[in-house]
């Protein structure tokens, strides 16, 4: 099964490799035409690019191909014995990458609005929660983080940090 | 300037208590998050890279250098003590170091790791001060086809770090180099793939990629792991190595540190690779090879003086060329170029004091480790234990200030979170990371030298690749990133003529 999967993953990433060496390729046909002084136009690099990054994604399709077709007989194997098994049940969790990567996406949007100590202190604390931290300790430490980075990087090393609109700090 | 006066104006600009007091800031981080498993000395340099913004360029290098010469040592604490390795580079100290510590030695395994990296590290730091400025003076010479050529063959490195699937790392290295092409073409100022974004017309910035490659996306890994509980040698009896103890070591010290200074200055290789091939060699010399595996002191001193080593030979190729090494000395190369400062001939030309610099505060570093290591031990011991759940989410914080720093540009958080998505996911599918790392940092080296060639060359290919330097490098990048296949076919052809030569025996 893990087999397969991979298997389905690469497919996923070449299909996903040969769409970008298409745009790429499409895109840049369309910058100005080269000359010798421009160092034969700004197309010419991505071009190639996207055409010897077509050509490794064929050779890893190729043997995606003959890993395939090896691994087939043993998942039909496995699935024949696995039929009778019973099914899993699919429930919707997010798992914790997720969880950051959603957190990190509104910190960046909420920072502007509600300054750099508020949004990072509700971030830690997200993200300690996430993590399944005890609530009370989860305070106190996305408290300390947010001011010993504010402190480190506002008072000592001088990097401007926003304030925000809402709460002015 | 000649030789001395060289060194003296390093030293002059180190030994500053600002200076010093940063390297041994840079050492104490970069030993802390060796120990703490998951946190790699990659990811250290990358996370305290944008700390480096609002100071002067030698104090900014003495943390990034500090950090990256004890994170290499920091692994083999954990190593020992927890049988895990803080960093990849210490795999094989975990193999003799862990029983040590098993049988009431882990202060003893400790010093003779903290001894070894030291012996290492000094050694690398005096070949690099001896080669590098010849190889400088001679790279000198070099024209756009032959920058373009060594820009090539910095990605020979792919091999090292796409050791799974090399036709995914050399995908990957095509995404990066497709990244550094982002902004206005440096030739012609037309503006490509900027989707009317002002924010990349100077193109993607380097710092928030490394940190969402190198730092949010192990964070992802990290905390997606198990958390299961981890034994930890607590016991640690004396760190000091006595007279016939080292006396036992020192030839194991010796070759590793040989060793790993060359592999560390060959662009494909690195610190774990040294550590493997010299715990090979202990073994191989070794009057008693059976102790290997249960505790065998040679096993922690010659991997450890091995992985080491790899940080001065790693800067050979780095300082005098441009081309990194291994993954952290890409990130190196990245902060580098953040301060201003562009590695290669022209660099031992202009701010040949920086460099000496570099030698002097790499020196340091290894003193201040062995200092660290050989008192600390006892602490170290106990960070292990540091929980993740409240200590990722503080990296992960780390991570979104430190790419915002850059420009007080809220977009940088949205490139981190963008590339550690894609870094992680990477992971998930087995495509390595590390070489779109390599294609954005060569990237725009690589494309504008190629295109000045071509106008030189007045868009004759043939003549690029006809001079003598620019074909050795391409030959040279071929061989390294196609070694493994040819070394295949080499040994399926050997095995298929023994056969043939046996059934041919066997037949009369």
């Amino acid at each position: 099964m893990e087999k397969s999967k991979a298997i389905r993953n690469d497919y996923i990433f070449i299909a996903s490799i040969y769409a970008l060496c298409i745009y790429v390729w499409v895109s840049a046909d369309q910058f100005p035409k080269a000359t010798i002084e421009s160092g034969f136009g700004a197309g010419m690099y991505p071009m190639l690019l996207a055409v010897l990054m077509g050509f490794f994604n064929t050779i890893l399709l190729i043997k995606n191909v003959f890993n395939s077709k090896k691994s087939q007989a043993e998942s039909e194997q496995i699935n024949a014995e696995n039929k009778n098994t019973s099914e899993e049940k699919k429930t919707f969790t997010v798992n914790k990458p997720t969880g950051f990567g959603i957190c990190i996406f509104i910190y960046a949007i909420v920072i502007k609005y509600i300054g750099f100590l508020v949004s990072s202190f509700l971030m830690v604390f997200a993200l300690t929660q996430i993590m399944g931290a005890e609530k009370k300790r989860s305070v106190l430490v996305s408290l300390g983080a947010a001011v010993i980075v504010y402190v480190l990087f506002k008072v000592v090393l001088k990097v401007s940090l926003p304030t925000g609109t809402v709460f002015g700090g | 300037m000649d030789g001395l006066n060289l060194y003296l104006a390093g030293l002059g600009n180190v030994m500053t208590p600002s200076v010093i007091l940063t390297l041994l800031l840079g050492v104490v981080a970069g030993t802390i998050t060796g120990i703490l498993p998951g946190l790699s000395a990659t990811m250290t340099v990358a996370i305290l890279t944008p700390l480096t913004f609002g100071m002067d360029t030698v104090p900014a290098f003495a943390l990034l250098i500090g950090a990256y010469c004890a994170a290499v040592y920091g692994g083999s604490i954990t190593a020992i003590l927890a049988k895990i390795p803080g960093t990849p580079a210490a795999v094989m100290t975990s193999l003799d170091g862990y029983p040590l510590g098993q049988q009431g030695k882990a202060g003893l395994a400790i010093g003779t790791a903290t001894i070894s990296s030291f012996i290492g590290g000094v050694f690398s730091v005096f070949i690099l001060a001896i080669f590098a400025t010849p190889i400088a003076n001679y790279a000198l010479d070099f024209g756009a086809p032959e920058y373009f050529a060594i820009a090539v063959f910095g990605f020979s490195v792919i091999i090292y770090i796409s050791s799974k699937n090399l036709i995914k790392g050399l995908i990957s290295t095509c995404i990066g180099l497709l990244l550094s092409s982002v902004g206005l073409d440096p030739m012609s100022g037309f503006e490509r793939y900027t989707f009317k974004m002002f924010e990349l017309l100077n193109g993607i910035e380097l710092l928030p990629v490394m940190i969402g490659i190198f730092g949010l996306a192990e964070v992802m890994n990290v905390i997606n792991k198990r958390t299961e509980d981890i034994k930890i040698t607590k016991q640690i009896s004396r760190v000091w190595v006595n007279k016939k103890e080292f006396k036992e070591i020192l030839p194991s010290i010796a070759r590793g540190s040989v060793l790993g200074t060359f592999i560390g200055a060959v662009p494909a290789a690195g610190g774990t690779i040294a550590a493997i091939i010299s715990y090979g060699l202990e073994k191989a010399f070794s009057k008693h090879p059976e102790r290997f595996g249960h505790g065998a002191l040679e096993g922690v001193a010659g991997p450890e003086s091995a992985n080491n080593a790899t940080t001065g030979g790693a800067l050979i190729p780095l300082l005098t060329l441009g081309i990194p090494g291994d993954a952290i000395t890409a990130v190196l190369l990245g902060a580098l170029m953040l301060h201003g400062i562009t590695p290669g001939p022209m660099l031992f030309q202009n701010d040949i004091e920086i460099v000496s610099s570099i030698y002097i505060m790499m020196m340091l570093a290894n003193f201040m480790f062995l200092g660290v290591g050989l008192t600390g031990a006892k602490i170290a011991s106990r960070l292990i234990t540091t929980p993740v759940r409240y200590f990722m989410p503080i990296v992960a914080l780390l991570c979104c200030v430190g790419s915002y720093s850059l420009r007080n540009s809220v977009f940088d958080i949205f490139v981190l979170l963008t590339l550690g998505t894609i870094g992680y996911i990477f992971s998930k599918i087995d495509v390595p990371a590390s070489p779109l790392i390599l294609g954005l940092v060569l990237g725009e080296i690589a494309e504008i030298n190629l295109r000045r060639a071509l106008v030189i060359t007045s868009g004759n290919v043939i003549e690029v690749f006809k001079r003598p330097i620019t074909a050795a490098f391409i030959i040279a990048t071929l061989l390294i990133i196609f070694s493994p296949v040819l070394i295949r076919k080499g040994k399926a052809i050997y095995n298929a003529h023994i056969e043939k030569k046996q059934s041919a025996q066997a037949g009369q």
